[in-house]
């Protein structure tokens, strides 16, 4: 009989979920690739005293993806050469991907050759490797559990328009929109939270603390109000981005606060950059301020992300689960729309309390929110009231529970193992009556 | 029906009831079913005006034929909830269309089109392209009820230029143009043989064309990721479909450097 282990492709803000998973499985083996094995991922295991395995271990010495995917490369090329597109193009994107699938395929199906695989989570299935993961669970019976790694708030479009794992774990309702209007089932959708907010549970209710930690670390004016822009980026998955959205809505965001300055409102200006953004970012940043000679002054910040959503007196963003964040909090949020090359559905309803604005618009929002007092409450109580449509519980805190308990609802059972035989029963019964 | 687009078409019926009942005392029932309408035109006195706003599960031609039986003259017949069901819903993304329609009553523009839309367009309609109509019916003194007074159209209005201007300046904002181009797609999708730009002005229909062009963009790159390989039995590996790790980054590069998106941006 094989040993239960779980395979585990979380990041380290879903690692919650998987702390409760344990406490209610028991312990076994974590199995995971290399590069996910982080300090986090190993505090959880060793909480549970479980072992952590690492995929690429399991596969032979001197084993070469590269050369595993020769004869599946060679097959593939004529259909790569087929398809209307430049074939070099197809090619080379097939000779640099398929390698992974394989790797990954290899290693999961040793694995699976020495435990009994109970689930595979991972917290997306579009890139090489989610969507290796769960096409393979689901071709060798192993349950599969894609935590989403946002809410879609834009509908699910090109590599995101479609379910490979088994079950989709959503922030909220919100979040399943787009995969029902895709048709898939509702019963392949749940509603959990994302584990990674949690901590808003309590964050929310230190606000004054956190601004004097911002105003500290960033030095900012703790008498003027904080006006937070969280940058946004270009992924080219879709033929609606326009290129580089980053440095758009960057520069619309530093136009309107040079327009408030103008005006002579007065505020402290925070752009959170992505951290993804760090080769660039500040650079950018200091170019587009330079390109303006900006007077109103502006702080960079790559981290402090959920301490910003808490202390903002107002956050702009573009389409961002960011400004979700906002709804959970209490902080009035702006989302700057109209990016796109063509019209795109609104990512918030009407009823969100998420001000929507247009690139033109958004001085004027900006303002209206700092200085119009009943606008300003009646934003923040819509949002507070609708918070739980786009985040289930609202910051309840909770989220990390709800996916565990999901976890080990599509989890297999634990093998039981086979009675002992009745020579050992004997002697076991003889030991404890020795005891008495 | 979602909540702001049921409380849209609500104040639309309000204000159509309004302006047909002329200043005048009259008997009014609506989202009549199929029984209600049938009582309602018992309890009208002669010189009386009757409004019955009825719904899909009810056959204006009978509404109309039976009131003439019974001593009316139906003035006017007024399609209305066009959005609400009718020619300008579409029948997909049911949830994408909620959240569209959300922001009725909220938005302004987009609620003012969607008025312009409905109060000047959709009358013009055959009552079968909308989700109600409204019966306006007089109870003649006399023994026998007159015709309808006016046909009903059978095909689309002809083009109303004025309307089509007004239709451009209430879909500055990318809401409402995205709202527009949804309703648009409706009633091409409802209506055979229509031009899908018929209730746009150039401008409009040049960005109604890019914003097609750039969903097939979409749809190309995503059929052609996902079916590339299709042919290829040998693409499977103990079960596995290994190809399946190349959509995403092949995706990011058709639209790069196949269809050339991007390609003002240095970085």
């Amino acid at each position: 009989m094989k040993r239960p282990a779980i395979v585990v492709l979380l990041p380290e803000r879903y690692l919650g979920a998987l702390d409760g998973f344990l406490a209610g499985y028991g312990r076994l083996p974590i199995v995971t690739p290399g590069w996910n094995r982080t300090p986090a991922l190993e505090a959880v295991a060793a909480k549970h005293r479980c072992r952590v395995v690492t995929l690429e271990t399991l596969l032979p010495d001197g084993y070469d993806p590269t050369s595993e995917a020769a004869a599946v490369i060679d097959a593939l090329r004529p259909h790569a050469a087929a398809t209307g597109a430049p074939a070099a193009l197809v090619e080379e994107r097939m000779t640099q991907s398929v390698p992974v699938a394989v790797e990954l395929g290899d290693a999961l199906g040793a694995a699976q050759r020495r435990f009994e695989l109970v689930l595979l989570a991972t917290h997306e299935d579009v890139t090489a490797t989610g969507r290796s993961a769960t096409t393979w669970a689901a071709s060798h019976d192993v349950p599969s559990l894609h935590l989403a790694h946002s809410l879609a708030i834009t509908d699910p479009y090109t590599v995101h328009a479609h379910l490979a794992a088994d079950k989709l774990a959503v922030f909220g309702e919100r979040g399943a929109e787009g995969y029902l209007d895709l048709g898939i089932p509702a019963d392949r959708i749940v509603v959990t939270g994302n584990p990674g907010w949690d901590g808003y549970a309590e964050l929310r209710s230190r606000r004054p603390a956190t601004r004097a930690l911002l105003d500290e670390t960033y030095d900012l004016d703790p008498d003027l109000p904080l006006v937070v822009f969280a940058t946004t980026w270009s992924a080219h998955l879709t033929a609606f981005d326009p290129g580089d959205v980053h440095a758009d809505s960057l520069g619309h965001f530093l136009d309107a606060c040079e327009e408030l300055a103008r005006a002579g409102a007065a505020f402290n200006a925070v752009v959170k950059d992505r951290p993804s953004n760090e080769r660039f970012g500040r650079q950018h940043f200091e170019d587009a301020l330079a390109a303006r000679g900006t007077t109103q002054r502006y702080a960079y910040a790559l981290d402090h992300g959920q301490e910003l959503a808490v202390a903002a007196d107002v956050l702009v963003a573009v389409e961002s689960n960011f400004l979700v964040e906002a709804m959970l909090v209490g902080t009035p949020a702006v989302n700057l729309t109209a990016w796109a090359t063509a019209p795109m559905a609104p990512a918030f309803d009407g009823a969100s309390g998420v001000l929507q604005v247009e690139p033109d618009e958004l001085a004027g929002g900006i303002r209206r929110l700092l200085e119009d007092d009943d606008f300003r409450a009646s934003q923040v109580a819509r949002a507070s009231e609708r918070a739980p449509y786009y985040h289930v519980g609202g910051a309840d805190g909770g989220s990390a529970a709800r996916v565990a308990e999901l976890m080990l609802a599509m989890a297999k059972p634990r093998p039981v193992a086979p009675p002992p035989p009745a020579r050992t029963r004997l002697r076991r019964l003889a030991k404890r009556l020795a005891q008495r | 029906m979602p909540a702001p687009l049921d409380r849209f078409t609500t104040t639309l019926e309000s204000r159509l009831v309004e302006r047909h009942t002329g200043g005048t005392a009259a008997s009014v029932v609506l989202r009549a079913g199929p029984r209600d309408w049938k009582k309602a035109l018992r309890r009208v006195a002669p010189g009386q005006r009757l409004l019955i706003g009825v719904g899909p599960e009810v056959s204006v031609d009978e509404v109309v034929a039976h009131a003439g039986r019974k001593r009316f003259t139906v003035v006017d017949l007024v399609p209305y909830g066009g959005l609400a069901g009718g020619v300008l819903a579409p029948r997909d993304h049911p949830h994408r269309w909620r959240r569209v329609t959300s922001w009725l009553g909220e938005d302004e523009q987009l609620t003012a089109l969607a008025t312009v839309l409905e109060e000047r367009w959709v009358p013009t309609l055959s009552p079968s392209m909308a989700a109600y109509c409204l019966v306006v019916a007089d109870r003649r003194p006399g023994r026998h009820g007159g015709p309808p007074a006016r046909p009903v159209p059978s095909a689309l209005p002809p083009r109303d230029e004025q309307l089509v201007l007004d239709i451009e300046a209430l879909s500055t904002r990318a809401l409402a143009r995205y709202f527009l181009f949804l309703v648009v797609d409706a009633v091409a999708a409802r209506v055979p043989h229509v031009d899908p730009a018929f209730l746009l002005t150039p401008r409009r229909r040049d960005e109604y064309a890019a914003w097609h062009e750039i969903q097939q963009i979409d749809e190309d790159v995503t059929t052609l990721a996902r079916q590339w390989s299709a042919a290829c039995a040998d693409r499977l590996r103990d079960g596995l479909d290994v190809t399946v790790a190349v959509d995403y980054e092949l995706v990011r590069q058709l639209l790069e450097q196949h269809h050339g998106r991007f390609e003002e941006i240095e970085r």
